[in-house]
């Protein structure tokens, strides 16, 4: 997928034009007219207003995608950097191969794959879903089922929503894993050959506070931007891996809504993402001068 | 972590040698003794040795300078004497470093580390890239104190105040929250020589430390070396291809090429009387208003060797006017010769027939 | 740069010894890929040669037969051979993918080309065409125009080229700006040579090369696109073979029939794979002839 971040040129550029899109009959105005009230028309499927919808699906997808992208970061960096302390032909090698298998490996397959292993032959995760059928829903504080029972007390759905939550989460982890540990590992590799590295060392300080310290937040540069372009692949593969498992965020009310023709809500949903990833870049710029004070004015 | 006794002894082994440093200057103590150091280094499959057989001896308060071109070893030297060796990529093969009666080369990395900034410092090369542009200098100035002694934070940022402004930065305390991008060379060389020394170390390695300066700023510099090595009783070795530094900061000089060495002795008699082809060479194609004024510059003819196909026998002799037969063929040791002053790796020299010095003609 | 003649009392010291190659280089990857693509471009002309069954032939053999001699991957609901679906599928799939990189390489070069030649307001406007597109996730951005498209392999084929073509202009009009800048330079110098026969002689080398291996590559990314959208029920109808939607069939019947989803998926990601290991040899290949402007 050829996706760049944005630019601020393309942002003003997006924000002038907004709700511009292709090939436009009349009834577009009017649709127009309704976004700037947020009003994303009626979903011919539930019957009920988009906006409504997709307010209602959105806390399952945020806790996946939250969850899957927290840990996929907590697990690429520190053994990406691992890797690169440890320089070795072999290594390289290898994590080149899994790089390149795991860019051809659609994410799509991975979750049908975990999905058959684990269930199907293994029987030792659920098929799909948030919760089990016979736990009780949680009273809504946030939507997000991991927080909510945490919130009051009911150890026995977040069991259960834990359970649910491994195989997407592990689906969408694997999924990305191999491209953030070659970057983190290529990146802090780079890093390690720098002239401050020497400096460091000769004073005698501890390999674990040269990396926390002095090597991490200059190596983090390139690894940010990565992370922010796969978080925009994240919101793709969001609808493809909740698909698989039934997961009920926005993600399958696309794929529903799909099947169903049904176009208001694709075109809701279009938007809301689109937004999403504009908003993750947004972000992710903003981290730059954060961690590189060069690039800080004033 | 060390234990809280551990910390203690090392704390009056500390004070102890810092007493010892404030004594007499110029006591004859040999505070740093390297002996036969060897480096193996891996190239694109091959081993070479850019630091061959090293040996020397540093007295407290007394400055060695470390002399060849790009590529002699001198830096390397200064790395394997600390022990941040290219990891995986080199590695000594002999030799010991001898700080105060405890052999660096033979103790554990933990423990070295333990010395590395607080016994013994090195200033790194290229003050331009040697500091972490995303850290404050206030913080990398502090670091080592923070690690090698647990001192509150507020004594810790005074005692970083305090050395700054004798390195002559001012604009403190504000410039602690600076960034090395925002300041010049010349600061950033004096926020390196503050980060070297604000443990007290008793021997300070300085990689070419005026190489990256404009000449006012070098003879700043230099300046402030020296008194510092008076205020702190502090021993130098200082690495530089730059004879005039040399000139004026060293007292004793050894003269490295291909990493192995070529000449050693007192900074006077290797100005006055160089032992060494090498030396001469090198001397030739300086001009001292010091020294009788040369009509021409001549430089050494040819290059150093690669260290991967070092010329057999005295890696200087495809070089050098005064070659002969034994020197294609014996590696020279390093030696005194007959009538000259120095220590010297050259058969010439050492069966008496090198000429007098300053000589009518070279090749 | 002014060139010094070399002192010949300096010379030069022997050349270093034969650099052992690492066995990890393109040593690997280039045969493998190759064998890769060739296979499945094979199997894509002529699937009639390697299938045993007609794609669409409903209950030759049992319905969920288990992967054996005959069947070679197994049957389906209604008793299809699965290993001649596959095989016929490799004919839509990476049809599909191609067609989508060519047209979008197409389209992408033109406008580059046009914006780094004519530089100035043209530049500036359809690079702020090129950049809106690319500052929206493009996977969503093909599906909302394909949805509105209606469904079938053309739409998905149009909504997959129109999101394609933006990052191929901006690669395009870097190269173009790239050469042209030279250019400047060589044109001060070699003064007569008519400019556009140095263009010819010089962008369109150099384009190609820096093009081929992100072409290559982008083939395989373009199939994982296809097939997700087909999978989402958007491409490839029923009964089409074509892989993602073979995905989809098979996802339902993930306890029965474990064979139905595993080897659609197995081939989008070897194609996918073998390619990136093509693309990644021809990168390094092309790295080391780089087009130098004669002086």
């Amino acid at each position: 997928m050829a996706g760049f971040g944005a630019t601020k040129e393309s942002i003003v550029a997006m924000r002038a034009e907004m709700g511009l899109d292709k090939p436009l009959p009349t009834q577009y105005l009017l649709y127009l007219q309704g976004l700037a009230h947020l009003d994303f028309g009626t979903s011919v499927r539930t019957g009920d207003a988009v906006s409504s919808d997709i307010a209602h699906f959105l806390p399952a997808s945020l806790e996946l995608a939250i969850i899957s992208f927290t840990i996929y970061v907590l697990l690429a960096v520190p053994l990406g950097t691992l890797a690169a302390s440890r320089r070795g032909r072999r290594l390289d090698g290898f994590l080149r191969s899994f790089s390149i298998a795991g860019s051809g490996v659609p994410v799509f397959w991975l979750a049908i794959l975990l999905q058959e292993f684990f269930f199907a032959y293994l029987n030792w995760l659920p098929a799909g879903g948030r919760v089990a059928i016979t736990a009780e829903t949680p009273s809504t504080i946030t939507g997000i089922y991991t927080v909510d029972s945490i919130l009051t007390g009911n150890l026995e759905l977040l069991g259960s929503a834990v359970v649910h939550l491994i195989l997407p989460v592990a689906t969408i982890v694997l999924a990305m894993l191999a491209v953030g540990l070659r970057a983190t590992r290529a990146s802090v590799m780079q890093e390690l050959d720098r002239p401050y590295v020497r400096t460091a060392r000769a004073k005698g300080i501890s390999e674990w506070r040269l990396y926390s310290v002095h090597l991490l937040r200059n190596a983090l540069n390139p690894v940010i931007s990565i992370m922010g372009l796969q978080a925009g692949y994240l919101l793709g593969w969001i609808i493809l891996v909740e698909t698989v498992f039934g997961w009920p965020g926005i993600g399958l009310y696309a794929y529903q809504s799909i099947q169903h023709l049904d176009y208001a809500p694709i075109m809701g949903l279009t938007l809301c993402i689109s937004s999403g990833f504009i908003l993750i870049n947004l972000v992710t710029d903003l981290l730059y001068p954060i961690l590189d004070p060069r690039l800080r004015e004033s | 972590m060390q234990s809280a006794s551990g910390r203690e002894d090392r704390k009056s082994l500390q004070a102890a040698k810092s007493i010892l440093s404030r004594g007499v200057p110029g006591g004859e103590e040999t505070i740093l003794e390297v002996r036969d150091l060897t480096v193996a280094l891996e190239v694109d499959d091959q081993v070479i040795q850019p630091v061959d057989g090293i040996s020397f001896r540093l007295e407290r308060g007394r400055t060695l300078a470390v002399v060849g071109e790009s590529g002699s070893g001198k830096s390397m030297t200064a790395l394997a004497i600390v022990g941040l060796l290219p990891r995986g990529l080199a590695h000594l093969t002999r030799g010991q470093v001898l700080l105060a009666g405890e052999d660096l080369a033979g103790i554990p990395e933990s423990e070295l580390r333990r010395s590395r900034g607080s016994s013994i410092s090195l200033m790194p090369q290229d003050p331009m890239t040697a500091l972490n542009p995303s850290l404050t200098i206030g913080y990398q100035v502090m670091e080592p104190l923070m690690v090698h002694e647990h001192l509150p934070r507020a004594l810790t940022r005074a005692r970083a105040i305090e050395l700054l402004m004798r390195t002559g930065i001012g604009n403190l305390p504000a410039i602690l929250d600076a960034y090395p991008h925002q300041l010049s060379g010349g600061m950033r060389q004096r926020v390196v020589l503050a980060m070297a020394l604000i443990c007290r170390p008793s021997v300070l390695l300085a990689d070419e430390p005026t190489t990256a300066l404009d000449v006012t700023t070098q003879e700043q510099i230099i300046d402030l070396l020296q008194d510092l090595q008076r205020e702190f009783g502090l021993s130098m070795i200082v690495i530089s291809h730059d004879l005039g530094v040399v000139a004026r900061i060293a007292d004793h000089v050894l003269v490295m090429y291909a990493g192995r060495p070529a000449e050693y002795g007192s900074v006077d008699d290797i100005f006055a009387r160089p032992s060494h082809p090498y030396t001469r060479g090198l001397l030739n194609s300086v001009d001292f208003a010091s020294y009788p004024p040369r009509e021409r510059l001549r430089s050494i003819p040819g290059v150093p060797p690669r260290l991967e196909a070092l010329p057999s026998g005295c890696a200087f002799h495809p070089r050098c006017s005064y070659a002969r037969d034994i020197c294609r063929e014996v590696e020279p040791a390093l030696r005194s010769a007959p009538g000259l002053p120095s220590l010297t790796a050259c058969h010439v020299a050492q069966a008496g027939d090198l000429e007098p010095w300053p000589s009518a003609a070279s090749k | 740069m002014a060139v010094v003649a070399p002192d010949p009392a300096i010379l030069n010291p022997a050349p270093p010894g034969p650099r052992r190659r690492r066995v990890f280089a393109h040593g690997i990857f280039l045969p493998l890929g190759l064998l890769i693509v060739i296979v499945f471009v094979l199997l894509a002309l002529a699937p009639q040669l390697v299938a045993h069954f007609k794609p669409d032939a409903i209950y030759v053999g049992p319905r969920f037969a288990e992967p054996d001699r005959t069947y070679l991957l197994g049957t389906d609901e209604v008793g299809r051979d699965l290993f001649s679906r596959v095989v016929y599928g490799a004919r839509i799939s990476l049809g599909m993918s191609f067609v989508v990189v060519l047209v979008g390489a197409v389209i992408g070069s033109i406008v580059g080309a046009i914006a780094g030649f004519v530089e100035g307001i043209v530049d500036d406007l359809l690079m702020r065409i090129v950049d809106l597109f690319l500052s929206l996730p493009s996977f969503i951005l093909a599906l909302a125009i394909a949805a509105v498209l209606g469904r079938g392999i053309r739409s998905v084929v149009i909504a997959l080229a129109i999101v394609w073509w933006p990052g191929y202009a901006r690669l395009v009009r870097g190269m173009v700006l790239n050469v042209k800048h030279r250019l400047h330079v060589e044109a001060a110098r070699a003064a007569g040579a008519s400019s556009a026969y140095i263009v010819w002689r010089h962008i369109f080398p150099f384009m190609v090369t820096q093009m081929n291996a992100r072409t290559t590559q982008d083939i395989g990314y373009a199939l994982v696109n296809v097939a997700g959208l087909s999978f989402l029920g958007l491409g490839a109808q029923v009964p089409t073979p074509e892989w993602g939607a073979l995905l989809n069939s098979g996802r339902t019947y993930v306890l029965n029939a474990w064979w139905y989803a595993v080897f659609p998926g197995l081939s989008i990601t070897l194609w996918t794979v073998g390619v990136s290991m093509l693309g990644d040899a021809i990168s390094e290949w092309s790295g080391g002839s780089k087009v130098v402007a004669s002086s």
